[in-house]
């Protein structure tokens, strides 16, 4: 059974995935540990209050092959998609870190702590994080300090304060960074006005400080350093309000954000164009539907309404992806917005690139939705337009490919600037390169300026 | 009486410095007694925004005292992180006991303003 490429760094215990189970293996290490979290009930307290994922304790004879020294075995569910901090929306990264602090609030009075604060241990059930790391609940010995401090400063604080305070995007950084932004880098860039919080005085430019090298001396005054439980969750509670205050820096105005209030449909159009969507959707019954450029989410609240069990987002608008994020949370819907540019989707990262995986690694979509984005890819961003079609029949068995012709006022103002680079991009080739790729089931023009939907079945 | 409720109020820094927050300086232990309710947090920092940052100029001035040797160039495993985290721990501390000295104060005040009218401006 392979063991997950991403689970190596804790000696405690690892996972492992066969035919669709997951397994994790509680090693020697983290016996202790592990009994003493569910020995204090909190694992099933967390489990039934959503927060944690579900687990039970199989026949450790399960991984006999793999580690003969798993004193236990737990299963747990398989999440349909495992998504990276590098790819949710700023609401998403601070829901994460709000219910990582939770968490780690709520274990104390049970006698836990958390032994980490990984972005990486949270994963995303529609808008909801859930935490998945049994084995980083261990016992607390009185007068331990914050374990996952510093962690939690570089994979949630830090990228969370860049976007606030300056605006800037986390995202790009975080990728190439997947470990998270380093206080002494953030130090760096912020704008003197915010440098005079003392909030950021401390946690940001002090700890950058204080990273900056390493002396025998402050290693040994570090060893020698108790908090009080009060103190801890002291500290825990002041981030947290902190941290669930942060908002991205709204003098950043983005493109898209306004979309669906300055689109070019009038109410019949729109109307024809979710219904062709909601009776596809319908009839296909797919677990997951990928909704590529998926804006604030109107077409992926129609698949979920329309039967999809799970909607997938991928959008590079930040403001429009903050808009989508809210629209799942307030609809409760079981739609997780991803911030995503699709001409230069997340590759493999990581130890052996292996720990973190690309986007076409976890393709897991039985209908994918391309509304309104092929003109951005071929017109927009040069991108050939039989590969695009080519990737987009691979993504998926099923799909929806909107073409808007050169003629839609969108697509002119993609070309308004520059000569025009793609004579092929015409309804005719479209429909014969999918033609030869796939079935087209379905199409049908949904606006007066030439807009076609075609629903396509992979050969 | 009076003489009471204004032993109270003293007592109250004499109090801070033993119970409230102190610092073992062979443990550095910081020990804190006055629990910050998570929903007061924001309140609690906007009223001593100004103490907060008088404390955080003092740590700030204390960063020489910890020079950058170079000598010693590698990645630091978290001992700085350590460090700061009770630096905060020290913050919070001192301003949930100011909060309280400010609480005990204002109440202070606002029992004698009601008992003998004669005193208010």
């Amino acid at each position: 059974m392979p063991r997950d490429p991403a689970s190596f760094r804790d000696p405690a215990g690892h996972v492992y995935l066969r035919d669709g189970k997951v397994f994790r293996s509680v090693l020697p290490a983290g016996v202790a540990h592990y009994r003493a979290a569910k020995g204090s009930g909190f694992l099933d307290i967390a489990t039934r209050g959503g927060r944690l994922i579900e687990g039970r304790e199989v026949d450790p004879a399960v991984l006999h092959d793999e580690e003969l020294d798993a004193v236990h075995v737990i299963q747990h569910p398989r999440l349909d998609f495992i998504s990276y901090p590098y790819e949710w929306s700023f609401s998403g990264l601070r829901a994460a870190a709000l219910l990582t602090l939770d968490l780690h609030l709520d274990a104390l009075p049970h006698g836990l702590t958390l032994s980490d604060a990984s972005a990486y241990n949270v994963q995303f059930v529609g808008p909801r994080p859930i935490f998945i790391d049994y084995l980083s609940l261990i016992r607390y010995e009185a007068g331990e300090i914050w374990l996952g401090y510093r962690q939690f400063c570089e994979q949630f604080l830090n990228p969370l304060l860049l976007t606030a305070k300056t605006g800037v995007a986390f995202q790009g950084w975080y990728r190439g960074s997947p470990d998270g932004l380093s206080s002494a880098d953030l130090g760096a860039l912020l704008p003197l006005r915010s440098k005079l919080d003392p909030r950021i005085a401390l946690h940001v430019l002090l700890q950058g400080r204080m990273q900056r090298s390493v002396t025998a001396k402050r290693t040994s005054i570090a060893k020698k350093i108790r908090l009080s439980q009060t103190a801890l969750e002291n500290n825990l509670r002041s981030v947290r309000a902190w941290v669930a205050k942060l908002e991205p820096l709204t003098s950043r105005r983005t493109p898209w954000q306004s979309y669906e209030r300055t689109v070019q449909y009038t109410g019949e159009e729109r109307a024809i164009k979710a219904r062709f969507i909601g009776e596809v959707v319908a009839a296909a019954h797919p677990r997951t539907v990928w909704d590529l450029g998926c804006n604030s989410g109107e077409y992926s609240e129609i698949a979920l309404s329309s039967g999809a069990q799970t909607v997938i987002g991928f959008e590079p608008d930040l403001g429009a992806l903050e808009a989508a994020y809210r629209r799942a949370v307030t609809k409760r819907l079981n739609f997780l917005p991803l911030a995503l540019d699709l001409t230069n989707p997340s590759p493999s990262l990581g130890w052996r690139n292996q720990e973190r995986l690309g986007l076409t690694e976890r393709r897991n979509a039985d209908l994918v939705l391309c509304l309104a984005l092929l003109h951005h890819l071929v017109l927009g961003r040069n991108l050939p337009l039989a590969q695009v079609l080519e990737w987009l029949v691979s993504l998926a068995p099923r799909g929806v490919v909107e073409f808007v012709p050169k003629e839609d006022p969108m697509s002119e103002q993609l070309t308004a600037l520059k000569p025009d680079i793609a004579p092929e991009y015409r309804r005719e080739t479209v429909a014969g390169i999918l033609r030869k790729l796939a079935r087209i089931e379905r199409e049908e023009v949904v606006t007066g300026t030439g807009r076609i939907l075609f629903a396509f079945v992979r050969a | 009486m009076l003489r009471n409720q204004l032993e109270g109020v003293l007592s109250i820094p004499i109090l801070s410095a033993r119970n409230i927050l102190s610092m073992d300086c062979r443990q550095h232990y910081v020990f804190c007694s006055t629990k910050l309710e998570s929903n007061k947090v924001t309140e609690m920092q906007r009223k001593t925004r100004w103490p907060l940052a008088l404390a955080v100029g003092t740590a700030l001035l204390a960063l020489p005292l910890f020079p950058a040797t170079a000598d010693a160039q590698y990645l630091d495993p978290g001992a700085g992180s350590i460090i700061v985290q009770a630096v905060i721990a020290v913050v919070i501390g001192i301003a949930a006991t100011l909060k309280l000295y400010w609480r005990r104060i204002s109440a202070f005040v606002a029992k004698r303003s009601k008992q003998d009218p004669n005193l208010e401006p």
